[in-house]
């Protein structure tokens, strides 16, 4: 009985912490960057947080939030509605962080990183030229995606000194 | 305990098909449900245009400090063309001043009072939210119905047109971008007056369509907003004239490239169909033809 309560403290913990930074990074996703006259739109950037998922957390409460921010990127993006909950949930589906053993390192997670961008880049494309039938700008989705690329060891990082700070059970929950 | 972990793969799998049919769901109907799609992004863009307002500032000032290394280190060179420009613009403005009296004296003299569509009220608002991406093309600004900003109506930045307002919320707007795949607007050359319609395609140049045979465009004529239609008012500068690697006629918009920060609404009042005015003609009309036709009829009866 105890052994249940703190089994549902820590997965509500985990559940938070989630949430928290896809909240942060659905918000940021929809800034974009002017830099040196190219504009940067960082919508790939809540799919950290997906990857990044705690994986102590309920998997049938994590699916209903990544599902109900998936929708909120959609609307603050303006794009087809139920787009990105689409990738959002593939991409739960492909990682499944419940089943995961043990935590993962930063280069495991970089290069994981990698593979689900490009999943992402290729659905992302697929998913968005059938809901608007027109082919999305290439260009325009690679430069967010080398973005999300480059910002990746930051959010790594940030959530890491949080997770440390707040002492996760698990080591980051990675 | 393998039973439970079990229990809880397929609860999580079932949960995972339920969410996936259920965004399904949203991707298929979305054009059907434009209406709650527009009521609920409308909330969604209110509740957080505040924070998207404040998170935005410091990524400004990050532009803003790239522009000013940019500036600096151009500045000698542009201080030159300036110069020149100036000397240049002078004898313009005299000339001007020439024509505008001209123009008024022939004004006068018809009895012609074009006006000019712009309004000079503007409604100053802060672009919070810009998306670039390769779905759409739109920006989220901190000012809505409270301050009279309405669909439809014209957005600026210094550099010329930058799109107009999608749907109005409570405090805040979604502006639709002339790069937009949705954006149609008439536009004229300044040099030739010819017309086109610039139809966006969420690249950064959209085309020129719907030119006709004789329509004298050249690459580098200076694009205005025509006023056809009665959506926009005439002579918003939009961008200039480029030839595509396929040869065909695309707009380079002045404000590709700039940092958009601050905007301004005009509240534009669109010129509309006389709907009622028409109706009322035709019933008229209809009345007047069905009394002739009975007349005749009457007439032909022998």
């Amino acid at each position: 009985m105890v052994m249940r309560s703190s089994a549902q403290s820590v997965s509500k913990g985990g559940t938070s912490k989630g949430v928290l930074l896809l909240l942060i990074l659905t918000i940021l996703s929809v800034l974009s960057v002017n830099i040196f006259g190219r504009k940067v739109s960082l919508v790939f950037l809540p799919l950290i947080a997906v990857l990044l998922w705690p994986r102590i957390d309920s998997s049938i409460v994590s699916i209903v939030f990544i599902l109900l921010f998936g929708l909120l990127l959609d609307l603050l993006s303006a794009g087809p509605l139920g787009l990105w909950s689409l990738i959002f949930l593939s991409v739960f589906a492909l990682i499944r962080p419940h089943r995961r053993l043990k935590a993962q390192t930063f280069i495991t997670a970089f290069r994981l990183w990698l593979g689900v961008l490009a999943f992402a880049f290729v659905a992302a494309y697929l998913l968005g030229w059938f809901a608007m039938s027109s082919r999305p700008d290439f260009w325009a989705l690679l430069y967010q995606a080398l973005a999300a690329i480059v910002l990746f060891p930051i959010v790594y990082g940030v959530r890491h000194v949080f997770g440390s700070l707040f002492s996760d059970p698990d080591g980051g929950g990675l | 305990m393998i039973g439970h972990d079990t229990d809880s793969n397929r609860a999580s799998t079932i949960a995972l098909i339920v969410a996936f049919i259920i965004a399904s769901i949203f991707l298929i109907t979305d054009r059907g449900s434009a209406r709650l799609k527009s009521q609920a992004a409308t909330g969604a863009e209110a509740g957080f245009a505040p924070a998207l307002s404040l998170l935005s500032r410091p990524l400004r000032a990050v532009e803003n400090l790239t522009a000013g290394f940019q500036d600096r280190s151009r500045a000698v060179e542009e201080n030159k063309a300036l110069r020149d420009e100036l000397y240049a613009l002078r004898e313009e403005k005299q000339r001007a001043q020439i024509m505008e009296i001209r123009l008024a004296r022939l004004e006068q003299i018809l009895g012609a009072d074009p006006g000019v569509d712009i309004p000079v009220k503007k409604i100053t608002a802060r672009a919070v939210s810009e998306i670039d991406g390769p779905f759409v093309r739109s920006a989220l600004i901190n000012a809505g119905r409270n301050k009279g900003i309405k669909k439809g109506h014209p957005v600026m930045t210094v550099h010329g047109l930058y799109g107009h307002v999608l749907r109005s919320g409570p405090t805040s707007a979604r502006v639709l971008q002339l790069g937009d795949l949705n954006s149609r607007i008439s536009v004229m050359s300044a040099r030739s007056e010819a017309r086109a319609i610039l139809s966006g395609d969420n690249s950064e140049l959209p085309v020129l369509a719907f030119i006709q045979d004789r329509a004298d465009w050249r690459e580098g004529d200076k694009v205005l907003s025509s006023g056809d239609g009665g959506v926009l008012p005439q002579g918003l500068p939009i961008g200039e004239v480029k030839a595509n690697e396929t040869g065909q006629f695309v707009v380079s918009l002045a404000t590709t490239g700039q940092a958009i920060d601050w905007v301004w609404v005009y509240p534009y009042v669109p010129t509309v169909e006389p709907q009622e005015v028409i109706e009322a003609e035709t019933v008229t009309k209809g009345e007047a033809v069905n009394e002739t036709s009975a007349g005749l009829s009457e007439a032909g009866t022998p």
